[in-house]
Parts: C-alpha cells; sequence; structure tokens
C-alpha cells in the first residue's frame, strides 16, 4: 500500500488540530485512522487531493468534533470524579483551618477521608489497567498509600480531639506520601512509553520532575524523625512546601494533560500533610483554649522550678515557668493557646536561660510531658 | 443497514469477539472489518467506535500498543485475559438475548397467522 508523504500527514494533522481535537491520544488515533482511508483511497487510482476530499466527505470536521465529545463523556467521568474529591477535600481542609466553627476539626477529618478513598480508587484502577507494566506493583502500593493515609488521618483526629496520643501519625502520613511520589515516578515513567507526541513527553518528563522535586521535600521531611534539633525549622520547610505544591497545581491544571490526576493527588495529599505545621494566620479567630503542662520526674530534683521550652508550631517559641506541685510534679500556670493543634517541640531545663543543662527522658516519667485542655489530658511525646 | 438503537448495546460483544479472532487490530482495520463480514449491514462512525475502545481500555478489558507507521503512530489493540473471560460472558448474553427476541418475534408471528 502506498504511504503519505511528510508533506501529506502534516496537511491532515493540521486539519485534524484545527476541527478542535485536543486530546493527544486520540489525535494520533484519528490521524491514523483518516491516513489509512486515504491510502486506501489512492490505492484505487485516486490522486492525493481527490482522496482527501472523499475522506473529509466520509469523515466531516462535525464527525472528528462529536468523536471528541463521546470520548470525554466515556471516559472522563472517572477523572471528574478523582479531580472532584481533590477540589472537595482542598475546599474542605481550607474551611477547616481558616474558620474556626465547632465543626472544623470534623470537616478537616473529611477532607483526608476524600483524598484517602482517592488512594483506594487508584488500587482498584491499577488492578484492572493490564496496559501497565507495574500496574499490580502499583495497586498495592496506592491500596498501602490508602491504608497510611486513611489509619494517620483517624490517629490524628483522635489526638486532636480527644487527647488519644499516637507517635506513630506523623510518620505514617509522610511515609504514605514518600510512597505516593514512588508510585507516580513510575507510573509516569509507563506513561512517558505510551506517548508519541513530543508536547505530551515534555509535559510528562514535568510531572516526573515534580515527583523528583517532592521526592527531596519528603526526604528533608523525614530526616525531622531522626534529627529533632530540625524540628524548628517545620514551619519553615512547610511553607516552603505549600508554596510548591500551590505553584506545581496551578500549573497542571492550567496544562490540561492526560493522567494528570495522580500528581494532582500526590500534590494535594502532601499539601494536607503538611499546611497543619504551615504558621498561616485565620481569618477568623480561633478558638482559645486554657491549658496547663506538666511534667513528672523520676527522681526528687534540688528544683522550685523547671523551665518548658517550647516550640508551638503555630505561634513561635516561648519559655514557661512549671511550678512544683509537689516532690515530682511540676505544672505551669494556666495559659491561653488558640487552634486545635498542639504538636510542639520541646526541652525542659533547670535554670530559666541555660538551655544547655536539659532534663532528659531519664528524667522525665515515661519520657512524657502532660497537658491539660479543659477537662482532657494530652500527652506529648517528650524529644530533648 | 440495521438501525443503530439496535447495534448500540452489541458493539462492545463485537469488538472483543473480533479482537479474540485476530490478536490485534487498529481502530480503522476494525472499522473495515466489522463493515465487511456484515456486508455493510453493521457501519459504525467515529464517535462510537474509539470511545468504545478507550472505554475497554480503561475497564482494563483490552490494552494497547504503539508502532511507528512510516510518519505516524498506529495503535493496536489486544485483548487482556480479563478481556477473554468478558468477551465469553458477552457472548453467551448476546446469543441468549436474540434467542428470547427470536422466540418472541416467531411466536407472534405464528399467532397472527393463526389470527
Amino acid at each position: 500500500m502506498r504511504e503519505l508523504s511528510s508533506e501529506q500527514i502534516r496537511i491532515i494533522k493540521y486539519d485534524i488540530e484545527k476541527s478542535g481535537i485536543k486530546n493527544n491520544l486520540l489525535k494520533d488515533e484519528l490521524l491514523d485512522h483518516l491516513c489509512c482511508c486515504i491510502e486506501s483511497e489512492m490505492e484505487k487510482g485516486l490522486t492525493f487531493n481527490h482522496a482527501y476530499r472523499k475522506t473529509s466527505e466520509i469523515y466531516p470536521k462535525k464527525e472528528l468534533s462529536k468523536t471528541q465529545r463521546n470520548l470525554s463523556f466515556f471516559i472522563n467521568y472517572k477523572s471528574f470524579l478523582t479531580t472532584g474529591l481533590l477540589y472537595l477535600s482542598i475546599i474542605t481542609y481550607i474551611i477547616s483551618w481558616v474558620v474556626h466553627v465547632n465543626a472544623a476539626d470534623w470537616i478537616g477529618f473529611v477532607s483526608f477521608l476524600l483524598v484517602s478513598f482517592v488512594f483506594l480508587r487508584y488500587s482498584v484502577v491499577f488492578n484492572i489497567s493490564r496496559n501497565l507494566k507495574f500496574h499490580k506493583l502499583l495497586s498495592i502500593l496506592s491500596g498501602t498509600v490508602f491504608v497510611l493515609f486513611l489509619a494517620g488521618s483517624v490517629f490524628r483526629f483522635l489526638w486532636l480531639n480527644y487527647g488519644l496520643s499516637n507517635p506513630h501519625v506523623m510518620p505514617m502520613l509522610i511515609f504514605s506520601w514518600l510512597i505516593l511520589v514512588i508510585i507516580s515516578q513510575l507510573y509516569y515513567y509507563e506513561l512517558y512509553k505510551t506517548y508519541s507526541r513530543k508536547s505530551s513527553k515534555k509535559r510528562i518528563k514535568i510531572f516526573q520532575f515534580m515527583g523528583f522535586v517532592h521526592f527531596l521535600l519528603v526526604a528533608i521531611s523525614m530526616s525531622t524523625f531522626f534529627f529533632p534539633v530540625l524540628m524548628q525549622y517545620i514551619p519553615e520547610l512547610s511553607g516552603v512546601i505549600v508554596a510548591v505544591n500551590v505553584i506545581f497545581f496551578i500549573y497542571v491544571i492550567m496544562i490540561k494533560q492526560k493522567g494528570s490526576g495522580l500528581i494532582k493527588s500526590l500534590l494535594v495529599s502532601s499539601f494536607l500533610i503538611v499546611f497543619i505545621y504551615f504558621p498561616h494566620k485565620a481569618l477568623v479567630n480561633p478558638q482559645s483554649y486554657s491549658v496547663q503542662f506538666q511534667t513528672i520526674t523520676k527522681n526528687e530534683l534540688d528544683a522550685d522550678n523547671l523551665y518548658l521550652h517550647i516550640n508551638y508550631f503555630k505561634y513561635g517559641k516561648e519559655t514557661l515557668m512549671m511550678e512544683r506541685r509537689n516532690d515530682s510534679v511540676f505544672r505551669t500556670e494556666p495559659i491561653q493557646i488558640t487552634g486545635g493543634n498542639i504538636d510542639m517541640a520541646c526541652k525542659i531545663t533547670k535554670k530559666k536561660k541555660d538551655t544547655y543543662e536539659v532534663l532528659y527522658n531519664e528524667d522525665i516519667r515515661a519520657n512524657k510531658i502532660q497537658l491539660h485542655r479543659n477537662d482532657t489530658l494530652f500527652t506529648l511525646e517528650y524529644k530533648p | 443497514m440495521i438501525a443503530k438503537e439496535l447495534i448500540k448495546g452489541t458493539i462492545r460483544t463485537i469488538v472483543l469477539k473480533l479482537l479474540a479472532e485476530h490478536r490485534r487490530m487498529y481502530g480503522y482495520e476494525l472499522m473495515q472489518k466489522i463493515d465487511q463480514q456484515t456486508n455493510g449491514k453493521i457501519k459504525l462512525t467515529l464517535g462510537s467506535l474509539y470511545p468504545i475502545l478507550h472505554k475497554l481500555e480503561d475497564d482494563g478489558l483490552i490494552y494497547s500498543e504503539n508502532e511507528n507507521i512510516g510518519k505516524r503512530v498506529r495503535k493496536y489493540y489486544l485483548l487482556t485475559k480479563q478481556g477473554k473471560t468478558e468477551k465469553n460472558k458477552k457472548i453467551s448474553e448476546l446469543k441468549d438475548f436474540l434467542n428470547t427476541i427470536n422466540s418472541i418475534i416467531d411466536e407472534g408471528g405464528t399467532a397472527n397467522a393463526g389470527a
């Protein structure tokens, strides 16, 4: 069969684009379809011009644009679901942090649940996507992200609202973020191979670059678990991550590339994970709580007071005096703190300014600092 | 030509059946094959074939392979394992449906003849 020249293919491609076909995968298929039809007509003895005219009568522009419309209806309803869930989770999450209403904690919890279900959906979709080489691995990893994200969200909610401490909440969420980075790199590596168009390949490369940036960010975030001294930089780090995510997200929305759902999920979930440490200002005055910090020493100390140096992520550093209440219990006066989040880095010293003479876990009973908020006793992990 | 309404629910089954017979096929080839085998009675449009192919791929029943043909790319579709099972299921459903329709039409024909 006679093959069309590059120039003839360029003309057909131009006309397809002119008819409003934006989906790159469909563009390639329609191009091949029309080329086959033209070649078949040319086999019967027609010139290219005549064969192209005849083909255009069989497949008019209206038919091409109808194909795209039908394709959007068939395929996009699933990505509408993912994108819809992601947008809804962003809206509910921002509401829960910016507007301090009584149900804010519940709204925030719902936003985490919505994102978890996006990963459950990915696990199912990858499981049936046989055209992906690593589809089983991707499905298992997405399922793991779903479990970790869901468990992390539930524990976080219980901790913030009912004082049920679980030191694994943040590691769980950060670890799910790391797995998500791996999933996105594997997925976009596979997707890259399926595209032939340079512009699509370039966009997928950009998604891979975003994934790599997230790999660096997640590595830095994880280092705070191993080097507590880095915890004081968490507000700055979370500020950088939030800013990077917002810029990336706007870009991803603007380019409208097929297969962008996963990178959107990565950006939204990491946004949710780190935003709680972002030193933002609430638009409405947040709820204020009266709290007292207390610690119980293991041995009787020859001091009347101890000093608690806290770095409260949202409101900066502070040093509080803890008075001796009985032989081993030291407690601060009631202080007012705002917002529901009470995660913080802290250390206890015997002298107010001498921050080198730090009491370590061997001095603090059960390695804990306790905090009373209303009638609830919260327990903070003590990591000097 | 058979009415669109009658063809609508059967295209998926026809595509799965043809892919099972020919291992791998591309869009134009599928359309031509259906046209030939039905003596032009079933004519698919671009707007009905490609969305269905993409949907089947999305559902994991078929997968695709790209191949460079001269200066352009051709997308071949192949059945997955799940697609093979689905094909058998869909064909037996379709046969059952056709038998049911036949029984109604034949019965109606007999009754009319009797009257």
